[in-house]
């Protein structure tokens, strides 16, 4: 699938902003099963400093700073990207849930072992035996990885609520836990939270969902702003596999991935320091436009 | 797999010291019971000491210690730790033999660190090769991900380490703990020289100790060129979290000594990715920073914290190659024990060489064989947190009860990688003044090192902790206790040669920005003179009325005395609405003296001037600082209540402490920014105390009132008031001594005097367009001295509200109050 995507960012703020810092992490990824011939990003006022680099996950990151007195700031990230199909594996036919986590536990680091990384806590998702507890009544001993997170995904669409009044962007992972309620962000990091504490390699996803339902098929939860997903390290050969604990899928052509890391702090679209306001509104606008021709 | 991880365990053993009881090292005596070579000395020196010379010793140290105003107790609570600072005199004495081995052996560590560091921040070969554990790595917090593929400004990542020392039962110092990320201690060890030799003076010279000078001149000249751009001299700030922080006295100690400025976070700003200072004459564009903030609080737009301080966009500037900071962020990460046992064979892998310096026998938990094998003796040793997640530990496993080492078996299984365990050792004793006479003390040596541009130098010296007999020196609070100078003779150079830089100066080059003065600070030392003021205000008119309450109390002076409380309520000492019963009136006044809960009383007033005072220390001399030390004990209160005599000398001494200040400030401070800005503090405070009085005073309607002659006591005008009148006071004479004379220093017109000729001394800022503004409202407000009509009560108000009002302009046009916000 091709799409155009337009996200529009703008903050109003109470009363003059002198100078602000920023980071963006808006330029969607180029993957084996994924393209991005084309990015743009748009400020408004112009920055009077910007860089862009590569950081420590690969995801591209722009620096921006403005100056002198401004009452909005608007971004615009402008993309055009190609998705391709996933083939998912048969989960029956990954390795059991322990060989993988076993397999982490390395002496050394070898190509395409880097997963190991991503077991740790994370400033935003603790390790816990509650999270565990959560979890491992779809982790019997061996049971194949990708069943066992497709069964943990189906339990945290069924037993927890889209309520994006339940929480916030400081909430943590426990009161996700306890609440049963969230949005996509926090379903994200309470699956995390389940594997890591299981020992299990998986990392935080941001990205779009393409929402204009085919005929017949019910609209997706996420249109109207950034998705959030993971990704499950499934051991040698199947390798990172996606999972959407929001909609309970498995992502393929119509999530579009913009970044990763080990939770939201790592990946935070666009973030700010600013100077001089009292509060401000924030207004977020996406959209995912499939398009014929690239 | 396990093949590996064992070898490591046997590979490391022979470096680590066998945890075998030997008995305890005496740093002074030898097994005999002999005095040692190097102790000679200095030993029999202080075997001789009377107890009256202990005491005397003591005393002088602690005299010696409160004048370098290094502690300062008034913050514990205010919210900061600011613990008392303790010395022991007697120094640890380390012979040149032993300092040329740990010296070569912390040379090898720091360069060794150095390379880890520049490798797990680079291409991980660490970690491909299997020297280095890849969960070490990974579930590291203080392995910053922000930071990976930087290489840092200067080429390195350590430009100052610290590392504890202990010494081993058979005599070896070992290594306990590397400090990596902002190593405290070095401004500590300085105040420690300056004392102990002082008080061994003559020991210290029979000894030819090896100064300390050189070495922070090389640190200095390896900040100065971390980062240079041509022809220009390098701009390098010391950054300290802030007065609240427990070292911030030792920050800023070593800033001064530096010779950098010391400033907040709030200081400094990133502008097109490069950071700048900034000043009353604008922004300074910094090259290097020294610091002191933790690396998760220094950038809040790369590190996700709540509350978020630091200066958002630093991290860019430094990525970006336009400042250096030292030492480099991420550099945090060596700090874990975990790293000790692997240091050995990458070095040997690496180097080539052999590590010099043994380590404390050590063992990360994460590796399934070691954890067998520590779990089956764990009494030996001490379990820590390998990354500072658990907040328990450390713990001796000795101590443990059986419920309590089940427990923690437990969590170590469940989350092996998160634990340390390190011998439970006994370090060396070494002797130690205390008021019972010499008691020997276990010790730890922290050494010091700085990576200069020919390599790694380690001080001749260092900062000895003391600890308590019998407590795991891992267990010792860091922050707290005993410290001692450390000593070594100096017998290979020429004792005449060497030049005394015993008391290191800051460079002697006069750094254009020296005269620059940061906003916060300006703003600071404009408080500190506007606190003077008011204490000053409060302290006499205070007095005036005691001196009303004693003595016989006929009709006359019950007026007076009611006169006086009138005047009180008119400067809001005491609210306008509390009525105070004749028999309650001591307990009152006593309360605003030493009560530190009363509103607006002078302990409140003097918490407030120290506060600020504390935040512009580098600005201060340390003879003004002794003045602000001493305050704090004039006006602590004493047991009950005190007798009106005994507040009345309370006040006298406070008065004469605050002429002393002033007349510091007069004739000894530069008259740069700063100076300028107390002043015109003080000049509006007094302006404004003056005005309170006069509008008090003329409320009470015409001629004579009972209220003019304490109103005149209060302005120290009585003498002058007399000599021109000899009457009783009139309202007319009093407006025209404390209002309208030019030449009288406590009027009003006075100030607007002073205060129009600093103010046309301020640098201004176009782009705000307020300093016109400023000047402007000021000359409007001055002429109503032209006007030889006295002001009644309203206008006297009139004219106090609009001098308030300038007060904010001064505020507004030069100390930011922006609030900043993250997301």
């Amino acid at each position: 699938m091709k799409y155009r995507l337009v996200h529009r960012t703008k903050y109003s703020y109470d009363g003059a902003v002198t100078v602000s810092h920023h980071l963006a992490r808006l330029a969607p990824r180029t993957l084996p099963g994924q393209r991005c011939p084309w990015h743009e990003l748009e400020i408004h006022p112009t920055p009077v400093g910007r860089g862009v680099h590569v950081d420590s996950f690969g995801n591209a990151t722009a620096y921006f700073e403005i100056e002198g007195k401004h009452e909005t700031l608007e971004v615009v990230a402008k993309s055009l990207v190609e998705v391709f199909s996933t083939q998912h594996p048969v989960p029956r036919s990954t390795q059991p849930w322990e060989r993988v986590r076993d397999a982490c536990q390395l002496e050394k680091l070898t190509p395409g072992s880097e997963a190991g990384a991503f077991r740790f806590s994370s400033p935003m998702v603790p390790l816990g035996k509650e999270f565990a507890d959560f979890a491992i009544p779809e982790f019997p001993p061996g049971r194949p990885i990708l069943e066992a997170v497709l069964g943990l995904t189906d339990r945290i669409f069924r037993e927890c609520k889209f309520d994006p009044r339940a929480t916030d962007v400081s909430t943590p992972v426990s009161e996700v836990l306890k609440k049963r309620a969230g949005v996509c962000q926090d379903f994200a990091h309470l699956i995390l939270a389940c594997l890591r504490s299981l020992g299990i390699p998986c990392r935080y996803v941001s990205g779009y969902l393409e929402t204009a339902p085919p005929p017949g098929m019910r609209r997706l939860t996420g249109a109207d702003a950034s998705h959030a997903w993971v990704s499950v390290y499934c051991g040698e050969g199947a390798g990172w596999i996606d999972t959407d604990p929001t909609n309970n899928l498995l992502p393929s052509e119509r999530h579009i991935t913009v970044a990763w890391g080990r939770d939201f702090s790592d990946v935070s679209p666009l973030r700010g320091v600013t100077l001089g306001a009292g509060g401000q509104r924030l207004a977020v606008a996406v959209d995912v436009i499939p398009v014929d021709e690239l | 797999m396990a093949e590996s991880s064992n070898s490591q365990f046997q590979a490391s053993t022979p470096q680590a010291v066998a945890g075998k009881p030997l008995g305890v090292w005496h740093e002074m005596n030898d097994a005999r019971g002999q005095i040692r070579p190097h102790w000679q000395t200095l030993g029999v020196k202080i075997q001789r000491w009377s107890s009256e010379d202990r005491a005397l010793i003591a005393t002088s140290a602690e005299r010696m210690i409160t004048d370098l105003g290094t502690t300062f107790n008034v913050y514990s609570d205010v919210g900061c730790a600011g613990q008392p600072y303790e010395l022991d005199p007697i120094p640890l004495l380390i012979p040149p033999s032993e300092w040329t081995q740990v010296s070569a052996g912390l040379e090898q560590r720091m360069r060794l660190i150095d390379a880890v560091l520049a490798d797990i921040y680079g291409p991980q070969e660490l970690l491909k090769e299997g020297l280095l554990p890849p969960d070490l790595v990974h579930a590291s917090p203080a392995f910053l991900q922000y930071t990976r593929g930087v290489l840092p400004v200067g080429d390195r990542f350590l430009v100052t380490t610290g590392c504890d020392l202990v010494r081993s039962a058979n005599g070896t110092w070992t290594v306990l703990r590397d400090h990596t990320s902002a190593p405290g201690g070095l401004g500590q060890v300085l105040e420690n020289r300056n004392v102990t030799s002082n008080l061994l003076s003559d020991q210290f010279e029979e000894l030819q100790i090896a100064r300390l000078g050189d070495f922070f001149d090389l640190e200095r000249r390896t900040l100065q060129s971390l980062l240079s751009r041509r022809g220009e001299m390098p701009n390098v700030v010391f950054l300290t979290p802030g007065f609240k922080h427990s070292s911030y006295f030792e920050h800023a100690y070593k800033a001064r000594l530096l010779g950098f400025p010391l400033v907040e976070a709030a200081d400094l700003t990133v502008r097109e990715r490069r950071l700048f200072l900034k000043t009353l004459a604008g922004l300074r564009r910094i090259d290097g920073v020294v610091s002191r903030i933790q690396d998760e609080h220094l950038d809040p737009l790369e590190h996700w914290v709540q509350g978020g301080g630091g200066v958002p966009g630093i991290i860019e500037a430094w990525r970006t190659g336009n400042v250096a900071l030292a030492n480099a962020p991420g550099a945090g990460f060596a700090t874990t024990p975990a790293l000790m046992p692997f240091l050995p064979g990458i070095c040997r892998k690496w180097f080539g060489e052999e590590i010099k310096l043994p380590f404390v026998e050590t063992w990360w938990l994460s590796q399934p064989e070691i954890r067998r094998r520590v779990l089956d003796e764990l009494h030996r040793f001490v379990l820590l947190s390998a990354f500072g997640r658990d907040e328990l530990l450390p713990v001796r496993c000795s101590s443990l009860s059986p419920a309590a080492r089940k427990q923690w078996i437990a969590t170590i299984e469940e989350r092996p990688y998160d634990f340390v365990a390190q011998l439970d050792i006994t370090p060396s004793e070494t002797p130690s003044l205390e008021a019972r006479g010499i008691r020997q003390r276990p010790v730890v040596w922290r050494a010091f090192a700085v990576n200069g541009p020919e390599g790694a130098v380690v001080l001749p010296g260092g900062l000895a902790r003391v600890g308590k007999t019998g407590q795991a020196p891992q267990l010792w609070p860091s922050h707290a206790g005993f410290t001692k100078d450390v000593w070594i003779s100096d017998t290979s150079t020429n004792a005449a040669a060497k030049v005394d830089v015993n008391h290191p100066r800051p460079s002697k080059d006069r750094h254009p920005s020296a005269l620059e003065v940061p906003s916060r600070i300006a703003e600071q030392l404009y408080w500190v003179g506007r606190y003077a003021e008011r204490i000053e205000l409060a302290t006499r008119l205070l007095r005036v009325t005691l001196r009303n309450l004693s003595g016989d109390s006929g009709r006359l002076q019950q007026e007076q005395l009611s006169a006086c409380l009138t005047l009180i309520r008119g400067t809001r000492l005491i609210p306008k609405d509390v009525i105070i019963l004749p028999a309650q009136t001591l307990r009152t006044l006593s309360n605003l003296i030493h009560d530190q809960a009363a509103r607006g009383g002078i302990p409140n007033l003097t918490r407030s001037l120290l506060v600020n005072a504390a935040a512009a220390r580098d600005r201060l001399s340390d003879d003004t600082w002794r003045f602000f030390t001493r305050l704090e004990g004039v006006v602590h209160s004493p047991p009950g209540v005190p007798s009106t005599s005994e507040l009345l000398r309370t006040l006298d001494t406070l008065i004469l402490h605050l002429s002393a200040f002033a007349g510091m400030q007069a004739e000894n401070m530069t008259r740069g920014q700063g100076w300028r800005f107390l002043e015109v503090g003080r000049r509006i405070e007094r302006a404004l105390g003056g005005l309170k009085l006069l509008k008090t005073a003329a409320a009470q309607g015409e001629g004579e009132s009972l209220l003019l002659d304490p109103l005149l006591e209060t302005c120290d005008s009585v003498m002058t008031y007399r000599r021109r009148h000899f009457s009783r006071p009139q309202l007319d004479g009093v407006i025209d001594l404390i209002f309208f004379d030019p030449i009288n220093p406590r009027s009003v017109a006075y100030q607007f005097g002073i205060l129009d000729r600093e103010i046309s001394g301020f640098s201004g800022d176009p782009e705000f367009g307020l300093l016109p503004k400023i000047r402007e409202h000021l000359h409007d407000l001055s002429q109503r001295f032209t006007n030889t009509s006295a002001p009644d009560a309203p206008e006297f108000e009139k004219i106090f509200t609009s001098l308030e009002v300038f007060a904010d302009m001064i505020t507004q046009h030069y100390f930011s109050h922006s609030v900043r916000r993250v997301y």
